[in-house]
């Protein structure tokens, strides 16, 4: 590797020699022990990364503030996988009934005979004087 | 409430969040709130204003997790709400004048390396100032507030071989500006 080609490294994945390429390192590494001006230009990288990073901001309060302000979620009141259950269970009710009324295996009781009408009104009014007495 | 693994995936952390699991999101917030808070401090120039914006991006986060698809990394999409309403905010406000927040002070260096220090830092701070403006923020963005190629390439909208061919010559720049200020000390 040459000096160039170190340069154009160094600017392509930065001072630290540890997050290069694997092969790319290893040619850099050799070619360090014994190239002056690449690694006068590698301590001049080194010291631009140290010099303008940035510590992190610390955020620990803001963190609790976010938290504290969280609105309840109307899904964290009710399980999304219980909703889904829930639904499925009463589609399939419904296909059920709808199936057996089709199939006529349920009597309508809206459609009941008079005389099975007239039985039904006279147990109704019995239970009703027994609960009055 | 399950445990929270540090390794884990954000999109799995987001389908727990639209559980309503805290925990999740807790971990969401430690992981991205401080880049949010540098990104926003980036855009706006106002440090009040960037964590009002990071507040308001988290409590989107934690209201969308439904709806949040997982085609694109949700770091992306944090960074996109952070963005918009970081523009939305320079409308409206003026950013802190550069000098308002005080350099950290080392106080295991002397005053005169101290001294030297700050000047370097003046010099590069300047430096950084006269890139193009691409440049410049790609610069804050991955050598400053520690965003990676590929957040910062998804952040400015640009593709990963432009991002890195503006950090190529912003890195060459920052070198030689450094490299000249050595040789002024040495000179003096």
């Amino acid at each position: 590797m040459t000096d160039d080609e170190f340069m154009v490294l160094l600017d392509r994945h930065g001072a630290d020699l540890a997050l290069w390429p694997d092969p790319d390192r290893r040619a850099a590494a050799a070619m360090l022990k014994h190239a002056a001006e690449a690694r006068r230009q590698l301590r001049l990288a080194e010291q631009v990364a140290a010099l303008i990073a940035a510590p992190p901001p610390d955020t620990t309060r803001l963190q609790r503030s976010i938290l504290a302000a969280l609105p309840v979620p109307a899904v964290a009141a009710v399980p999304r996988g219980l909703v889904a259950s829930a639904g499925a269970t009463l589609m399939a009710s419904l296909a059920a009934g709808l199936m057996l009324g089709w199939l006529g295996l349920v009597n309508d009781p809206l459609s009941a005979p008079p005389d099975d009408l007239d039985q039904t009104i006279a147990i109704a009014f019995f239970v009703d004087e027994s609960y009055g007495s | 409430m399950t445990a929270t693994s540090e390794g884990e995936d954000d999109a799995i952390l987001m389908a727990r969040v639209a559980d309503g699991d805290r925990a999740a999101f807790a971990l969401l917030m430690q992981r991205h709130l401080g880049r949010a808070v540098a990104l926003a401090r980036r855009v706006t120039g106002n440090a009040a204003a960037a964590e009002d914006i990071a507040q308001e991006a988290f409590l989107r986060v934690w209201r969308k997790a439904a709806d949040w698809q997982p085609t694109a990394k949700v770091s992306t999409w944090l960074w996109r709400i952070v963005m918009n309403l970081s523009i939305d905010q320079t409308r409206r406000i003026k950013p802190d004048p550069l000098d308002s927040v005080p350099e950290p002070v080392d106080p295991a260096l002397d005053p005169e390396a101290e001294s030297a220090r700050r000047a370097l830092r003046r010099a590069l701070d300047a430096a950084i100032a006269g890139l193009p403006e691409r440049q410049a923020m790609a610069v804050r963005l991955c050598l400053v507030d520690g965003f990676s190629q590929a957040e910062a390439a998804e952040t400015l909208a640009l593709t990963a071989g432009a991002l890195e061919s503006l950090l190529v010559r912003a890195r060459r720049s920052l070198r030689l500006t450094l490299a000249h200020h050595a040789e002024e000390g040495r000179a003096s």
